[in-house]
């Protein structure tokens, strides 16, 4: 029986360089760029945290750093009013938060970092974005963040979405739950695989400025997987906690 | 050891030199470009926002001294108010004790009247009564002479009693 998820678990695209953790072979190349775009983000965090303001008199201005934290938190405060709904939104800030911040320095850091000049033993690096293991993680999360919503607002009567507005969806109804996380994991990892691929082959052909316009292209579309996946999240979230009368 | 990397897939560490396999110089272009026009959109973006956050603020600012200054104004209105409050309490107590004296000064004349007017009546009264005494006593008296007279008047006693009036009137006359 173990033989059959293992085999589903060496289901892989590219070469990886492993790491053994605990019994488990993890992807390294994906974690150590996991970690220097957390490590980007909480820097940026840090050095852009609004510092204390007197409280009266000489109110300063945000400058700098600090403008432009501040305005990635509205920005991603308007996305989950817009998605959840004015009542609700506030507690999922940080989550969608999370999520958009993480994917979009991730693709970025993909397509704008010269990561092929470190080598490693095997595999390369690359955004951690252009890694199943990322995506569907982030997918389950977000599955997970909506199941918790819907419950642990409407406790069990959450379940009465499953047989709205007719008994006889039930098993699509059902189906929703495992596509949702299957597109939001595959639409992400595939945009980002899709990049890199067309850029890696395109240089590998015209070494020189015939892949710039994909790779502004691949910036383009890395930022809006991002806007996607997190637009998404938040209204599958809005979904189960909305109410219908 | 949790954290046993493993070095299996045989390979090494080390820095690809290769301009073009690293993709080095087009990557340093879309750099340029995003910094350029993203960059300033981003700049124009964020120093918008700055200018629309002071704005706020000048206007905050504004606005709290408005209030300041008509919470001043407020304050010397209701210094005023007091003031006057006071004023007029003062005024209404000097006129309660006016008033109260002066009614106390007119129940006291009203009582002398009163006690005058009580003693008159008195007087009036025990004058009246005393009168009619009088009267009654003399138109008894007489009555009673008259009888007398009517029943027992001789010519002898008449001229008796003549002669004794004519001796009190001379002894009247020369005492």
């Amino acid at each position: 029986m173990t033989n059959i998820w293992f085999d589903v678990a060496e289901v892989s695209v590219g070469q990886h360089w492993y790491w053994q953790v605990g019994g488990y072979s993890v992807h390294g190349q994906v974690l150590i760029t996991s970690w220097i775009v957390l490590a980007v983000i909480a820097v940026i965090g840090l050095l852009g945290a609004p510092k204390p303001q007197p409280v009266s008199g000489g109110s300063s201005t945000p400058e700098g750093l600090q403008n432009i934290t501040e305005y990635v938190t509205e920005f991603i405060r308007d996305l989950a009013k817009t998605q959840i709904g004015e009542e609700e939104y506030l507690k999922w800030v940080p989550f969608l938060g999370t999520i958009f911040l993480f994917i979009f320095v991730s693709n970025w850091s993909g397509a704008l970092l010269p990561w092929r000049i470190l080598e490693l033993p095997n595999g390369e690096l690359a955004a951690p974005t252009n890694d199943i293991n990322t995506t569907v993680a982030l997918a389950l999360l977000t599955s997970i963040a909506y199941f918790y919503a819907g419950i642990s607002k409407k406790g069990f009567g959450y379940f009465k979405r499953y047989i709205s507005p007719a008994a006889f969806l039930l098993p699509i109804n059902i189906l929703e739950d495992f596509t949702k996380p299957l597109s939001l994991s595959f639409r992400l990892f595939g945009n980002i695989l899709a990049d890199e691929l067309v850029v890696g082959v395109l240089i590998t052909l015209v070494p020189l400025v015939i892949p710039i316009p994909i790779m502004l292209l691949g910036l383009f579309t890395s930022a809006i997987q991002a806007l996607v996946f997190a637009t998404l999240a938040g209204a599958y979230i809005g979904e189960s906690v909305e109410d219908h009368h | 050891m949790l954290f046993s990397t493993s070095l299996v897939l045989a390979g090494h560490f080390g820095f690809n030199t290769n301009i073009l396999e690293t993709n080095v110089l087009n990557l340093a272009v879309v750099l340029a470009i995003v910094l350029t026009y993203v960059g300033d959109a981003l700049r124009g973006l964020l120093e918008n926002r700055k200018q629309t956050i002071l704005a706020n603020f000048r206007e905050a600012d504004q606005r709290a001294t408005e209030a300041q200054d008509r919470l001043r104004q407020a304050q010397q209105e209701l210094e005023q108010a007091q003031v006057k409050a006071q004023k007029i309490r003062e005024q209404a107590s000097v006129t309660i004790e006016q008033e109260k004296k002066q009614f106390v000064r007119q129940t006291q004349e009203d009582i002398k009247r009163l006690g005058i007017l009580q003693q008159e009546t008195l007087k009036f009264e025990q004058q009246k009564a005393q009168n009619e005494l009088a009267q009654k006593l003399v138109k008894l008296a007489l009555q009673q002479v008259r009888e007398k007279l009517n029943q027992r008047l001789t010519s002898s006693i008449h001229s008796a009693v003549n002669n004794f009036q004519i001796v009190l009137f001379t002894n009247y006359k020369a005492s």
